[in-house]
């Protein structure tokens, strides 16, 4: 078992230095495709064993103290699962895009994506499963520079300077969210999550270090207001790309903001930072819900509302601390149900957006909501794809965002302030933006526009990724909890 | 004042004059700088507090630092090849490629050189996290 969670980060690692030597273009498709496959097996094995029998914990390495130890609850075990999941079919869609020619960006398949991706994935598995301050650091900086990579791919000027400004931003998140690391081991002398959750109490140190780790995580992660490079750098990437991001990358910041908050600070928490923390995302659901709706391309319009679903998630944190406490090691992390519910299904519906876009930009020819006319009638099973993922952003039953949204409107109920409006009124801002996208694919085409033919294999990927989206609001995960 | 402070302070003091100029946007290559002092910074601050420890110095900051130096190496690294791209593009006039090392209809041969740089700095910083 302990096997199957090293396999989890070392797998992708050794797979992506193969695939980076790896001369041909074909052998590195192959290796990353046959990775992304053999992962999903650790995932489901993790999984399986957090469900049935709890967290569990494991020494990889040396015996202890010189071994590291990973550790797996729900909530690190479901997103691994995610990122096994999600990895996988955009993974089949980029195998497709990247090595068809006519396709609009790829002059020749991008070697990059392959190496770099499972670069991303042993990052994004190191950080769900690592137990140490400075172990998550260095993950999450494995996670942005090879999402920084990933976005710069197509090697145009709106990419590099979108990879820039995502470099930028978010080497001085990691140096804030470092500083707060070395505050606390100074005071205490361990970086251990749930030893630090034990010693730490309020006070100006402890502030501090929570004060400048959450600035760093929310540059990190592009909560809102320091968003700023997302919409460039999801909107810019290649489809592909786009939907690793919002799917996956994302996630780890909310993540690490979760586990930071509540296993590293719980005596520290009080309820005005859950509040404030609210107040931006409520703010933040609505100014980049607008922009959505009044944004002329179909990738932007998706990535601003990747950070108004961002707000969303962020709601939980408020409501679990207003929630009935659990203690520190809890089970799961206590009360973030709805957040990792919710980071769930969107990561599944988000990519599949993404692809699906991707599936129209490459019929279409442009990303301009006004060039899409007649994709809907060209491209059925993509549309599909696109209204099942809306669906489930929508949260209507049956789907994984009905569920999220259940969940949510339960927290809320015990809380003294009334969350689940926000939640209603972030619902109906969705409706509004997806409706305009929507629309414009069923504009009939322009008279003397052809649309270029659309290969399955571009549009079986979002078709399953939705599928599962809306599957997810069958098989209940987050109550699963035992 | 004793050496702790010493450094510490002077830890913080970089980190505040990095960030200072940071949020100024001069201009990529002197924010990629500045984003280096700043990580000077911090690490100095972490190499200050290995002097708490009663019996000799504590080795973990140590450590730590080293793996913050190789990972702000790999980002600068990482920075500092897309600043290049960026001015190669921006010189060739407009909506040009770089694909594989080479501006399209352009001359230079540079750019894969950086681009195998950067990764092989995220390799590194692979196995720093193992």
């Amino acid at each position: 078992m302990s096997a199957a969670v090293a396999w989890l980060i070392w797998l992708p690692l050794a797979a992506a230095v193969a695939s980076f030597v790896a001369g041909a273009g074909r052998a590195r498709r192959a290796l990353g495709l046959a990775a992304s496959v053999v992962m999903l097996l650790p995932a489901l094995l993790v999984f399986e064993a957090v469900r049935r029998d709890g967290p569990q914990r494991y020494l990889v390495g040396w015996p202890a103290p010189l071994g590291i130890e990973l550790r797996a609850d729900l909530l690190s075990a479901a997103l691994v699962l995610l990122t096994a999941c999600v990895g996988l079919l955009v993974a089949a869609y980029a195998s497709a895009s990247l090595t068809d020619p006519p396709s609009q960006h790829a002059v020749d398949p991008p070697a990059a994506f392959w190496s770099l991706w499972l670069l991303l994935s042993a990052g994004l598995n190191a950080l769900y499963l690592s137990t140490d301050l400075f172990n998550l650091y260095v993950a999450l900086e494995m996670v942005t520079l090879s999402a920084i990579g990933l976005v710069s791919i197509p090697g145009t000027r709106a990419t590099i300077g979108a990879a820039l400004v995502y470099l930028l931003a978010t080497l001085v998140g990691s140096l804030a969210f470092l500083f707060g690391v070395a505050l606390l081991y100074g005071a205490h002398g361990t970086l251990e999550l749930y030893e630090l959750g034990r010693l730490l109490e309020g006070g100006p140190l402890a502030w501090s270090a929570m004060g400048l780790m959450t600035l760093g995580i929310m540059v990190k992660a592009a909560f809102f207001p320091l968003h700023f490079w997302l919409p460039d750098a999801h909107g810019h990437a290649l489809p592909a790309v786009s939907a690793l991001l919002s799917g996956l990358v994302v996630k780890g910041g909310f993540y690490l903001l979760v586990r930071v908050w509540f296993d590293a600070f719980p005596n520290v928490l009080l309820p005005s930072f859950g509040l404030a923390l609210g107040l931006l995302a409520l703010v933040g659901i609505v100014w980049a819900s607008l922009h959505a709706v009044s944004e002329g391309r179909l990738k932007r319009l998706l990535a601003y509302s990747t950070v108004a679903q961002l707000g969303l998630m962020l709601l939980t944190v408020p409501l679990a601390i207003a929630g009935p406490g659990g203690g520190v090691g809890a089970s799961i992390t206590p009360g973030v149900e709805p957040g990792l519910a919710l980071a769930l299904s969107h990561g599944l519906a988000k990519a599949a957006l993404f692809l699906s876009a991707g599936a129209f930009i490459h019929a279409a020819g442009s990303d301009a909501l006004s060039e899409l006319g007649g994709v809907a009638r060209r491209l059925p099973l993509a549309l599909l794809a696109f209204a099942l993922a809306a669906w489930t952003l929508l949260g209507l039953p049956p789907s994984g965002g009905y569920e999220a949204k259940a969940l949510f409107e339960q927290a809320a109920a015990v809380g003294p302030i009334p969350w689940q409006l926000v939640v209603q009124g972030g619902t109906l801002l969705t409706a509004l933006y997806l409706g305009v996208a929507l629309r414009a694919a069923f504009e009939p085409a322009a008279a003397r526009k052809r649309l270029r033919a659309v290969p399955l294999a571009l549009q079986i990927p979002p078709l399953l990724l939705a599928a599962l989206a809306v599957g997810l609001g069958l098989l209940p995960l987050a109550s699963g909890a035992p | 004042m004793d050496t702790f402070l010493t450094f510490a302070l002077t830890g913080v003091v970089l980190f505040s004059l990095g960030l200072q100029e940071v949020l100024a946007r001069p201009g990529v290559l002197r924010m990629l700088i500045a984003v280096n002092v700043m990580g000077s910074g911090t690490l100095l601050f972490f190499v200050s507090l290995a002097h708490r420890h009663a019996d000799g110095p504590d080795p973990v900051p140590h450590a730590l630092a080293l793996t913050g130096i190789v990972v702000t190496l790999a980002a600068t690294a990482a920075g500092l090849a897309l600043a290049r791209g960026l001015h190669r593009l921006r010189a060739e006039g407009s909506g040009g490629r770089v694909e594989g090392g080479r501006v399209e209809g352009g001359r230079s041969q540079g750019a894969g050189y950086e681009r195998g740089r950067s990764e092989s700095g995220r390799d590194e910083q692979g196995r720093a996290d193992r």
